[in-house]
């Protein structure tokens, strides 16, 4: 249950996503917003995540940083969406930039170990990411209509490469009006 | 350089459908091809660091941001190509509980999750299909999946610890 009338301030917000953009290592950041909004703090329900996390794919840009502006503004307006996404982002922003100014001393990025940790972070953040999903679908998939849609949804993104935006136009709708036709 | 890099950065922003795995292509194409601002093993350097970075892995844009026009060009090479999307994103989230009352959104809210979650499995997949090359990559993800969602260990804890195992994965390959 989300809370009602106890509305983070945007200082709470930037706390949460400044942990989440430190520890978000090798990718997979909205599994660690997950943990973050969802389970630890319960700002979003399951089903409002799973919003969020679709309308963040939806819109251009980096998913991460669009589910945690749409989280912070959802949360507190404009000042929450200010805090998440700039918390989101910071931690990496300086990491990134300070290695490319020491950039000449880094010719060991093609070290057999570096590229271990590469594979080993990415391994662990599809980990993360497909315990995310597994966790969405058993909460928010109601019936078979339900678990129909999410794979028709798979399918054709995934294997048949549809492009998105055909997939939502098509799918939102069927999935809306049987989402009606069960109550 | 700073303008018309600033421009591709923004360009990048907008076009960038589908998260930023989806974009990698179209944004080595603009900054090793259309224009002569970085070479292919900068690039590839670039986006390694991105993912080793903590956040996005998209933040590889600082560093590319850096290498053309210095401190301010990372700084704004990440505004530019972030901000679009975040923009967007806060008004959508700042309206969603008036907008999201409305019939004819709320129609769609109906529909939107059960796709949703199809849409998140296939970000999943597509993301394991184009980074775990070998099998001991995949058993990786696999346990951590399972460790996670038995909650036997934090996110942050499980992926620390998959990174330790894939250097040590390497070293015993190399020896």
């Amino acid at each position: 249950m989300a809370t009602e009338g106890a509305a983070p301030s945007p200082l709470a917000i930037f706390r949460a996503f400044l942990r989440v953009g430190l520890v978000s290592v090798g990718g997979g950041g909205s599994a660690h917003i997950h943990a973050e909004v969802v389970d630890r703090r319960q700002w979003l329900t399951e089903d409002e995540f799973v919003e969020a996390m679709t309308v963040a794919r939806t819109l251009p840009g980096t998913n991460v940083s669009n589910l945690a502006a749409f989280t912070g503004a959802h949360l507190a307006g404009w000042r929450g969406a200010v805090s998440a996404a700039v918390a989101v982002v910071l931690p990496g922003a300086i990491v990134v930039v300070a290695a490319a100014v020491a950039y000449a001393r880094l010719e060991s990025m093609h070290a057999r170990a570096v590229q271990g940790l590469l594979h080993g972070l990415t391994a662990g953040a599809v980990g993360v990411m497909a315990a995310l999903v597994w966790q969405t679908a058993r909460s928010s998939l109601r019936g078979y209509a339900g678990v129909a849609i999410a794979v028709a949804a798979f399918s054709a993104t995934a294997i048949m490469y549809f492009n998105m935006a055909y997939v939502l136009v098509v799918l939102v709708p069927l999935s809306a009006a049987l989402n009606r036709a069960r109550k | 350089m700073l303008g018309p890099a600033l421009l591709v950065f923004l360009y990048i922003g907008v076009v960038s459908f589908g998260g930023g795995l989806s974009i990698v292509p179209e944004l080595h194409r603009q900054l090793v091809e259309v224009h002569p601002w970085l070479t292919s093993s900068e690039f590839a350097d670039g986006y390694a660091i991105g993912q080793l970075a903590p956040g996005p892995n998209m933040l590889c844009i600082g560093f590319y941001g850096y290498r053309i026009a210095g401190l301010l060009g990372g700084a704004l090479a990440i505004v530019a190509s972030f901000g679009p999307g975040a923009i967007l994103s806060g008004l959508l989230g700042g309206t969603w509980r008036t907008l999201g009352k409305r019939p004819a959104v709320a129609w769609v809210r109906r529909g939107l999750v059960p796709v949703g979650v199809g849409l998140m499995g296939s970000g999943v997949f597509v993301l394991a299909r184009s980074s775990l090359g070998a099998l001991p990559y995949v058993a990786i993800s696999v346990v951590v999946a399972v460790a996670v969602q038995r909650k036997l260990a934090t996110n942050a804890l499980a992926v620390l610890v998959a990174g330790a195992v894939g250097v040590l994965l390497e070293l015993l390959r190399a020896s």
